[in-house]
């Protein structure tokens, strides 16, 4: 069980990953089918939507991407610092509690204990076991880092050593847990030192950081490994991807109150966070612009690879979500009326899903015959990229479509003004209206949604057939 | 040297951030004083708010209206939010934990729900059984809380005025 083989502890994280990401998918295909059909498996309390949304939101971000990260940096480190990884045995300790907690994280969602906060919905026991995961794995890879055998420190070490420290922190701070615990309200037992608009202020701190200063920078980091190991050429520029790491590590942290644009919050906050976010395309443009240069006359690597494949759409997702986030939802005239609306889930969606999901693919598909000694079956390899890109396109298009339409319609408004008593009548139109011109944007979703919960059950038959092709 | 460059600095931006981003708001708008609006909230409403978080209303519902006023005849702030009632204010939630501003609006803003229905009959009705009083809404029955739950939910909506 807690083998001492070498890369075990890598090949493990990586499977358990896309077998959360099946689960976790496939909870998400139940929730958007229960936006058609409310009473769906309604009369069961954790089955409600309620219950299960969080279980598909946290499932994909602790599940699936951070134990796919945490397998490929346990891969990928090691060689960078011309070592082997400090403790194996660690390392696969480290995935069955890990797998411990999710497991229970998604059960006690099920059971209703949520914190009420989202993306920290777990309670603090859980907080504690997740922190206490990153400690784990700080441990066993700066005790790696300890016994290197390189001077020089390339891009990827910077980004994902950095990424390391800041998340435990990030995620402390996101869930009160660096204060005396307060409960109120018996029934969830909730913790938080934090009340009213400054609790939503950490909230989005929270959330926003722990997309940007771990999905994200772990995510650039594989990037940067993984795409010299591809093309087969050095990086275009070490020097710009240092600048990016610094830009990135000074600029993101600012940016969580953009989530609150014309919220309660103070404006100096809000005013802070756009500021910030139109930064962020600074050190955007350096991972976008050192991947184009690198793969120049490469690009034909699309249709050998799948790695190559899902890191190029990966890339390309990862510069369109970048771009969405800061020139759309992050102005106030454009998130006035785009905010509270589906515009904003799918660039969640699009930032997850699409670039750092692909990311993890193209990091899997690289690692995977080194891990295992087995490819993965070509047309396997295929169908699931296609698949899964299909139904991302299908999926997005609905999302951004339904949020222009609801947006609109919300934001249409007439007022009348009677000049005899100086009142103003304002009328709008029916938010019920609103909600059913949304059914057929809910239809696509639900029709891409499951495309893509497909493909992945298709690709983790497909890891699982190479295995026991191995033995 | 190097190590000790990517662990100062990591560490030290991050550190400034966290005190322009977290420290300074909780200093300014921590545990702020009531005022007339704050939302109060009976020991059974309190137990209806429980109930609003560990069902996940707030996934779909905000409770923020953002601001907006009638000026010559014409909206201006957020012309989406004009038919919602009086902008909020950050003294309303001096007494929320956690907060529930939400950030989506599947189904529609709660900041004034208290204000728009005042009544108790329908409300527990339409938690029973949306569809029954709302027609075309897609969201969830809660019929599976009991009477007294659905109660203490809506003494919760109720408080919202």
């Amino acid at each position: 069980m807690l083998s001492d083989k070498k890369d075990s502890a890598s090949e493990r994280f990586l499977l358990s990953a896309v077998a959360w990401l099946c689960l976790s998918t496939s909870i998400g295909a139940m929730v958007a089918l229960k936006f058609l059909f409310p009473e769906w498996l309604g009369s069961i309390s954790w089955l409600s939507f309620g219950r299960l949304r969080p279980v598909h939101t946290n499932g994909v971000l602790f599940g699936w991407l951070s134990m796919a990260y945490v397998g490929a940096m346990f891969y990928i480190l090691p060689r960078l610092l011309g070592t082997e990884l400090w403790s194996q045995r660690l390392g696969n300790l480290t995935c069955w509690l890990w797998n411990a907690t999710i497991l229970l994280g998604a059960l006690t969602l099920a059971l209703g204990l949520n914190q009420g906060v989202e993306y920290a919905e777990l309670i603090w026991p859980l907080d504690l076991a997740v922190a206490g995961l990153f400690v784990l794995v700080n441990w066993n890879l700066w005790a790696t880092f300890l016994a290197r055998s390189v001077d020089r420190l390339y891009i990827s070490i910077w980004y994902m050593f950095a990424s390391l420290l800041w998340t435990p922190l990030v995620y402390a701070i996101g869930n009160g847990m660096l204060f005396p615990v307060t409960y109120t309200g018996g029934l969830a037992s909730i913790a938080t030192p934090y009340s009213g608009v400054n609790h939503a202020a950490v909230n989005w701190f929270y959330g926003h950081n722990v997309i940007g200063l771990w999905f994200t920078t772990v995510g650039v980091g594989i990037v940067y490994y993984l795409l010299p190991k591809i093309s087969g050429k050095p990086i275009h520029s070490h020097r710009l991807g240092m600048i990016g790491f610094w830009t990135i590590a000074f600029v993101y942290v600012w940016t969580g109150q953009h989530h609150l644009l014309y919220g309660p919050g103070p404006d100096w906050l809000e005013t802070v966070s756009i500021v910030f976010s139109i930064s962020l395309l600074i050190p955007v443009w350096t991972v976008v612009y050192n991947f184009w240069r690198t793969l120049e006359g490469r690009w034909s690597l699309f249709f050998e690879q799948p790695s190559a494949k899902f890191l190029i759409l990966g890339v390309w997702w990862y510069f369109l979500t970048c771009l969405q986030g800061p020139l759309t939802n992050a102005i106030r005239p454009i998130s006035k009326v785009l905010h509270f609306t589906n515009w904003v889930v799918g660039h969640a969606h699009l930032a997850l899903l699409g670039a750092f999901t692909y990311i993890c693919f193209s990091a899997i598909y690289y690692l995977w015959p080194r891990l295992t000694g087995r490819e993965v079956g070509a047309a396997a390899a295929k169908r699931h990229f296609w698949l899964t890109t299909l139904g991302l396109i299908i999926f997005m298009v609905s999302l951004w479509a339904g949020g222009l339409v609801q947006g609109t319609v919300w934001s249409y408004k007439t007022v009348d003004v009677d000049f005899a008593t100086d009142q103003a009548a304002i009328t709008g139109i029916p938010f019920l209206k609103s909600v059913e011109m949304m059914l057929p944007y809910y239809w696509l979703r639900l029709a891409g949604g499951l495309m893509i919960v497909l493909a992945q059950w298709d690709f983790l038959a497909a890891l699982l057939r190479s295995r026991r092709a191995r033995a | 040297m190097t190590p000790r460059l990517l662990i100062g600095g990591a560490l030290g931006l991050f550190g400034l951030a966290v005190f322009f981003t977290v420290a300074l708001p909780y200093v300014q708008t921590n545990d702020l004083p009531a005022w007339e609006h704050t939302y109060r909230y009976s020991e059974k409403a309190l137990r209806g708010r429980a109930i609003y978080v560990r069902e996940g209303c707030w996934y779909c519902h905000t409770q923020q209206v953002r601001p907006w006023k009638v000026v010559d005849g014409r909206i201006e702030g957020v012309a989406a939010d004009a038919d919602l009632g009086r902008p909020s204010d950050p003294r309303d939630f001096a007494n929320d934990r956690p907060h529930v501003l939400g950030t989506e609006r599947t189904g529609p803003d709660l900041a004034h729900v208290g204000s728009r229905q005042s009544s108790k009959e329908w409300h527990i009705k339409h938690l029973k059984d949306p569809r029954e009083v709302s027609d075309g809404s897609i969201m969830p029955s809660f019929a599976y809380l009991s009477d007294e739950e659905l109660d203490d939910l809506a003494d919760y909506l109720m408080a919202l005025e």
